[in-house]
């Protein structure tokens, strides 16, 4: 009797118990018009180097790359409900591992490598940083404060270190993507054929979250954000939870760097600082937090229009920017996302009525 | 055998301890109830020994292991199931996936069959959406999920608040019913009478300390007692 609960389980099971009775609510968000949609959308997306500009498509390139980093926000700002002000530090991370391992080691396929080590290098730190800071009982907004300590911290060692960063000047001539099999065949991954490659990568990386999102995992993340006592009163350890998310989602974040250091060839200290941590957070209120894909619009979005905004008002684009950003919030509270549930409502009852 | 003992337990919040110094024994298949006026502490002595809040000084034994700075995960591992003041019913799952939320040790729990065995209005309500449930409903619904980790002690906060009469009568039916299995129980209330009559033995608080403990049979006849410290009005 006494030593009757001393064997907790722990692991999978925990996973395996709720899973059918959460997954329930949130399978039925998925209809016909949502995957109609989606489908449609990408169609246009495979169909677009071959109508529009290079760079035009090199826009997009970025703008999904930072769609993969706004992606890994969102699951731990819209889903587990805990705001990282930092998220850069790690975007940057990744973004350095794969320069300075392209630049070092010469190998065509290294890159490959780069890619592996900037998703899993930021994916340890960020589980240590929230497994210590969240098991000292420190709580969701001193974690917001030190993680933005983190961003200010991470682009000053990317300043101090020079002999390995190169310092202000950052680290140029990053090779692209490419593979190799010695004595075989090299082959460089062109500029337009990057383009599909950041595509599958922003697709693959959505699929998989929308899989955590909707999993045991997810749901017991959700249930965390909305009543953590209640959850833990069930036997589930919050901290265990938030910890292995935000390690998840600095992984994701450090990938999306390393995407991008390999396109740009350029990468600098501000990749790792508070503007661009601020940024992400900004694509995602404005594409819709807590959806995954509005993040992804969001980003894509803004990234355009910032782009068009500069060419259309040299001087104040800033400003007009900030005030498109402002309209936004107030007339879609929900995000750009929101404004489609709209449609996607019309749409499911146009189905139903034919 | 002594199940829980809490020894000197002082703990609160930010701004202050809400309890000080409480002490209290339970044995292994009593019912006890924590009585008290609003706001002295009942529902901080539960939260401290769960876990939601740590004592500041003093110490909580359960089963021979020291569980004082024990997380509420670890000390529902434990064996502790609270069911919360608030219920804690999920409201967009059913029934049925209520009782499945929580973690369980496959080798040692109650299926959902039994739970339905001591609650068969659940199992007539298990596929009705959480938030369409009566406050009764909900209450049993609560019980039951704490049970389904087949618990070594139930923590029942304000388990009539807020139900009808008869309502509560069924509530206590259903208690009692647990208790006759052997269960330990600890239960805080408002309602006097209610503890009174499904307990064996309260202690009674004032201003986040006990002020007496004894059998219920004794308490129910000592109307000076309970007059004093509880404002009650037996007729």
């Amino acid at each position: 009797m006494s030593n009757k609960k001393s064997n907790p389980t722990i692991g999978p099971v925990e996973f395996s118990v709720v899973d059918e009775s959460m997954q329930v609510s949130i399978g039925r968000l998925q209809t016909n018009a949502n995957t109609l949609l989606l489908g449609l959308g990408l169609l246009v997306l495979l169909a677009t180097p071959a109508v529009f500009s290079g760079y035009f498509v090199g826009l997009l390139v970025v703008a999904f790359i930072y769609g993969i980093f706004a992606i890994s926000v969102d699951l731990v700002w819209g889903y587990a409900g805990i705001l990282s002000f930092g998220h850069a530090a790690f975007f940057g991370l990744g973004a350095y591992l794969m320069g300075v391992i392209t630049t070092e080691l010469s190998l065509p396929s290294i890159g490959l490598l780069g890619l592996v080590l900037a998703f899993l290098v930021p994916a340890v730190v960020g589980l240590v940083v929230a497994g210590v800071l969240f098991s000292r009982g420190i709580s969701e907004e001193y974690f917001t404060i030190i993680t933005l300590a983190l961003a200010i911290v991470a682009s000053q060692a990317a300043l101090i270190l020079s002999d390995v960063t190169g310092g202000s000047n950052g680290l140029t001539e990053i090779p692209p993507l490419g593979v190799e099999i010695p004595g075989v065949m090299t082959y460089i991954i062109s500029h337009n054929q990057y383009y599909f490659v950041v595509l599958v990568a922003l697709v693959a990386v959505f699929l998989i979250g929308k899989r955590i999102v909707q999993s045991p995992f997810g749901t017991t993340l959700v249930g965390i954000n909305e009543n953590e006592t209640k959850i833990s009163s069930l036997g589930y350890n919050p901290i265990k939870y938030k910890t292995i998310v935000f390690g998840l989602s600095t992984g994701i974040a450090g990938f999306a760097g390393a995407l991008y250091a390999a396109y740009s060839g350029f990468i600098s200290p501000p990749l790792l600082g508070f503007v661009l941590s601020t940024e992400v957070l900004v694509w995602v209120l404005v594409g819709g937090r807590g959806t995954l894909i509005g993040p992804v619009i969001g980003a894509t979005a803004l990234y355009l229009a910032e782009n068009m905004f500069s060419g259309m008002f040299l001087n104040t684009w800033v400003l007009m920017l900030g005030l498109l950003l402002v309209v936004i919030v107030l007339v879609f509270p929900a995000g750009i996302i929101g404004v489609f549930s709209i449609i996607e409502k019309k749409i499911n009852k146009y189905l139903k009525d034919t | 055998m002594v199940l829980i003992e809490l020894s000197d337990v002082h703990a609160g919040y930010k701004g202050g301890n809400v309890i000080h110094g409480i002490s209290l024994s339970i044995e292994e298949g009593e019912v006890v109830s924590l009585l008290g006026r609003n706001g002295v502490g009942k529902t901080t002595t539960l939260r401290s020994i769960v876990g939601v809040v740590s004592p500041t000084s003093g110490t909580i034994e359960f089963g021979g292991t020291d569980i004082s700075d024990s997380a509420p995960h670890e000390t529902y591992k434990q064996g502790i199931s609270l069911v919360p003041e608030d219920r804690g019913i999920f409201p967009d799952l059913t029934v049925e996936e209520n009782l499945r939320v929580p973690i369980v040790d496959t080798d040692d729990e109650r299926s959902i069959d039994e739970i339905y065995g001591f609650f068969s209005k659940l199992e007539e309500l298990q596929d009705s959406k959480g938030k369409n449930l009566s406050g009764g409903e909900q209450q049993m619904l609560a019980i039951g999920r704490a049970l389904r980790q087949n618990p070594r002690m139930l923590l029942l906060d304000e388990p009539s608040e807020g139900l009808a009469p008869q309502i509560i009568e069924d509530v206590g039916t259903a208690i009692e019913s647990i208790a006759q299995e052997g269960m330990t129980i600890l239960i805080v209330e408002q309602n006097t009478k209610f503890a009174l009559d499904i307990s064996s033995r309260a202690y009674i608080m004032t201003d986040g300390q006990i002020k007496l403990d004894g059998l219920t049979q004794e308490l129910r006849e000592d109307n000076d007692t309970l007059e004093k410290y509880l404002g009650v009005h037996e007729s």
